[in-house]
């Protein structure tokens, strides 16, 4: 009697506990136990082994074996094709170390060595099958830092924290884990690097042709820029990154303030202010390295041209002129203005504020010289 | 253990460095909270990444162009006051805020230099990074859609005949949207097709392991052409795997809804933001639920109620898109903001 009641007792602690582990599984986050808990059978324990090999550094493991693409059964459906994709990402390793690294470095090569001498030994005296399948995973999602190899080898895992019931067998997977990991970041901080360099060189290309466009050329209104904008939105529409930087501009109803002379006007009122409208006209240019710029055709500098009115309040003529204009480097700018059957001819200097808010200046060096109109 | 690195992107308007001081504050007070005695500061180091001084320098330019005329003694044609031009010389909602927004979202050649001077930014953090350090993003408001940008067109830079950058040799490992606009203002890119976007598999379509976006239930910022995806975006896996969080927050604790703080003080945001940054089991579920709880004690419904309802009068009225739509809701969600602060 007294025996049964202990089996009894025994039975309903058993099963307490187990219920109690259900529950304390059911009770973790969605998504979670679906992928990181043991498997109920080899093949799925391996699977976890994949999917814990993807866990220990997500990013950078997964993007080298991303090499492996092409090799790999697309959308795997059972544990066996991730378990095929695993072992196709581990040999795109050892192809794209071998194709990309350069022997001649020693650091690179040691590299090369050690992912060969990694594969051989996922692939030779002990299969990865056999490491893995008799391994029964397990991984929690906490802090955790891993000592792997005394030899100073240390390797934080961050959130992931491993352990097995065969010490043996888990010993030696992480141990490969680990080394392969330490590779893997290495590896990819040398090409991570190298395309970054790479990157920042086209990026500060553009960046110093865009500064210049912003604020060395003629500069645009508003409407100029929507204007020019709907232009080079077309002109990259096929551009799948940076846009290039323009080569022209579009200049339309422009205001700007200049210095017109009139020969035929009065005395003391031939050199004068006046507010020119560009009404329309366009700058070319080609770029050159470190966003310098020279003009089409082989002149050496930016060049422009438009149609442009005049507009200044003149004895006995009329206010409003029409003429052209050239433009030279963005700042250097002449042209001429019909009105009242007389050519006016104009000038200006636009260095971000025009010569003619400096034009008590400019009237003191021109008297300097015998020839101001003031 | 090498320190997370957090790439803090500012909204529209100027951001100063008291902004960005705020939003670290913010950060911190919150992160600490479930941290059990760790500081922010052992974890994270944050990089303030702008563009503001892109729209500065077109304002200034024309600003010295009105002038220029202004002051040049041309006769012959009545010129306006300069006290006239205010409305667009000074700062003001229109010139330091909805100018941005209209010059990234209609300037292409704008857009761009932003876009080149933010991917600037993001490579030398990159780079000085050490090579293990997990790199996030917080963008805020206007800066969700050009960090959206700036990253597409970064991984789509051709060097070497062809080659890009692969995702494969960087990724970010978060990437979180605050009062996300990037599906408003989208342009070149769109928005639930583009590589920004989480992950889960050994795909180059993707260049963050994790995703989240936010937008408050009466933002009246984020509420045309709402960041709002299918529920299995862009598949059901990374849902699966709590990889991507789209959240819309209902409680006001602030009158301005469309706040970086207010966003984040909300566990609703921060409660996923963090477990993502650090990992799922950071913030246990009665953590969250507690947090959840003092954060709604906190925040009485009473106390914002009026406010919420003008909020949502606001937006009763415009819920077509279109542009003007969007400037009336602006204005009208800027005045609210000024009565209150009144």
């Amino acid at each position: 009697m007294k025996r049964n009641f202990y089996i009894y007792l025994a039975i309903f602690f058993t099963v307490f506990f187990f219920a109690g582990r259900a529950d304390a599984i059911q009770n973790e986050p969605e998504g979670y136990t679906k992928i990181y808990s043991p498997g109920s059978d080899k093949e799925a324990s391996f699977g976890n082994a994949i999917d814990s090999f993807n866990l220990l550094k997500t990013p950078k493991i997964i993007a080298i074996a991303s090499l492996a693409k092409n090799y790999r059964v697309k959308n795997p459906k059972n544990t066996e094709e991730r378990y095929t994709n695993g072992l196709y990402s581990l040999k795109a390793i050892v192809f794209y170390a071998r194709e990309n690294l350069n022997p001649k470095v020693k650091l690179e090569a040691d590299l090369l060595q050690s992912i060969e001498s990694v594969w051989c030994q996922l692939l030779g005296s002990q299969p990865i099958d056999d490491l893995s399948r008799n391994t029964n995973w397990k991984i929690e999602d906490t802090d955790f830092t891993v000592k792997l190899i005394p030899d100073k080898l240390i390797l934080d895992f961050k959130t992931t924290y491993l352990e097995s019931n065969n010490k043996d067998a888990f010993k030696n997977a992480i141990d490969t884990l680990g080394i392969l990991q330490l590779m893997f970041e290495t590896l990819n901080y040398f090409h991570r690097k190298s395309a970054f360099e790479k990157i920042e060189t086209i990026v500060k290309e553009r960046k110093a042709q865009w500064q210049v466009y912003f604020d060395k050329s003629v500069p645009q209104w508003p409407w100029e820029y929507a204007l020019n904008g709907l232009i080079y939105k077309h002109s990259i529409k096929k551009q799948k990154a940076l846009g290039k930087v323009p080569e022209w501009q579009l200049i339309f109803v422009h205001p700007e303030a200049a210095m017109e002379y009139i020969d035929i006007a009065a005395d003391g009122n031939q050199f004068k202010p006046a507010l020119m409208i560009e009404i329309i006209g366009a700058d070319f240019w080609r770029w050159e390295k470190r966003g310098k710029q020279k003009g089409p055709w082989k002149i050496p500098c930016p060049i422009g041209a438009g149609f442009v009115a005049t507009i200044s309040d003149r004895a006995g003529m009329d206010d409003l002129g029409l003429g052209g204009i050239i433009r030279f480097n963005h700042v250097y700018s002449i042209g001429a203005t019909f009105r009242d059957g007389d050519i006016g001819i104009f000038v200006n200097v636009n260095f971000g504020k025009p010569l003619v808010n400096n034009y008590k200046k400019v009237d003191k060096y021109l008297d300097m010289v015998g020839l101001s109109p003031f | 253990m090498s320190k997370k690195l957090l790439l803090l992107v500012h909204g529209m308007g100027k951001p100063t460095h008291e902004i960005f001081n705020q939003w670290k504050e913010t950060l911190k007070k919150v992160y600490e909270q479930y941290s059990k005695g760790e500081s922010f500061e052992d974890r994270f180091d944050c990089i303030n990444i702008e563009y503001d001084s892109i729209f500065e320098k077109l304002r200034n330019n024309w600003n010295n162009q009105i002038d220029s005329i202004l002051n040049s003694g041309v006769t012959g044609v009545k010129l306006p006051d300069r006290d006239d031009l205010s409305v667009i010389t000074e700062d003001n909602l229109l010139t330091t805020h909805i100018q941005d927004v209209l010059l990234y979202r209609f300037v292409p050649q704008v857009a761009e230099h932003v876009r080149v001077h933010v991917i600037d930014q993001f490579i030398n953090a990159i780079k000085a990074a050490d090579s293990s350090a997990e790199i996030s993003i917080i963008a805020h408001s206007l800066g969700t859609s050009v960090i959206h940008d700036a990253v597409n067109a970064m991984y789509n830079i051709q060097f070497d005949n062809g080659k890009t950058l692969s995702p494969g040799n960087f990724r970010f490992h978060t990437i979180a949207m605050i009062g996300n606009v990037s599906r408003t203002l989208e342009t070149r890119w769109t928005a639930y097709k583009s590589l920004v976007r989480q992950g889960h598999d050994n795909s180059d379509n993707y260049v963050t392991d994790y995703f989240l976006s936010t937008s408050h239930k009466l933002d009246p910022l984020v509420a045309f052409r709402k960041f709002s995806p299918d529920k299995n975006w862009p598949e059901s896996e990374t849902i699966a795997e709590g990889r991507l969080a789209v959240i819309e927050p209902k409680i006001i604790a602030h009158y301005n809804v469309h706040d970086l703080p207010h966003y984040l003080n909300n566990p609703k945001v921060n409660v996923p933001l963090f477990r993502m940054l650090r990992h799922k089991l950071f913030i246990s579920e009665q953590e969250q639920k507690d947090a959840e709880k003092a954060y709604e004690n906190a925040n009485p419904v009473e106390v914002f109620k009026e406010h919420g309802r003008k909020l949502e009068s606001i937006l009763s009225g415009e819920t077509e898109f279109s542009w003007k739509n969007m400037v009336i809701v602006f204005k009208g969600f800027y005045k609210l903001v000024k009565d209150f602060i009144k």
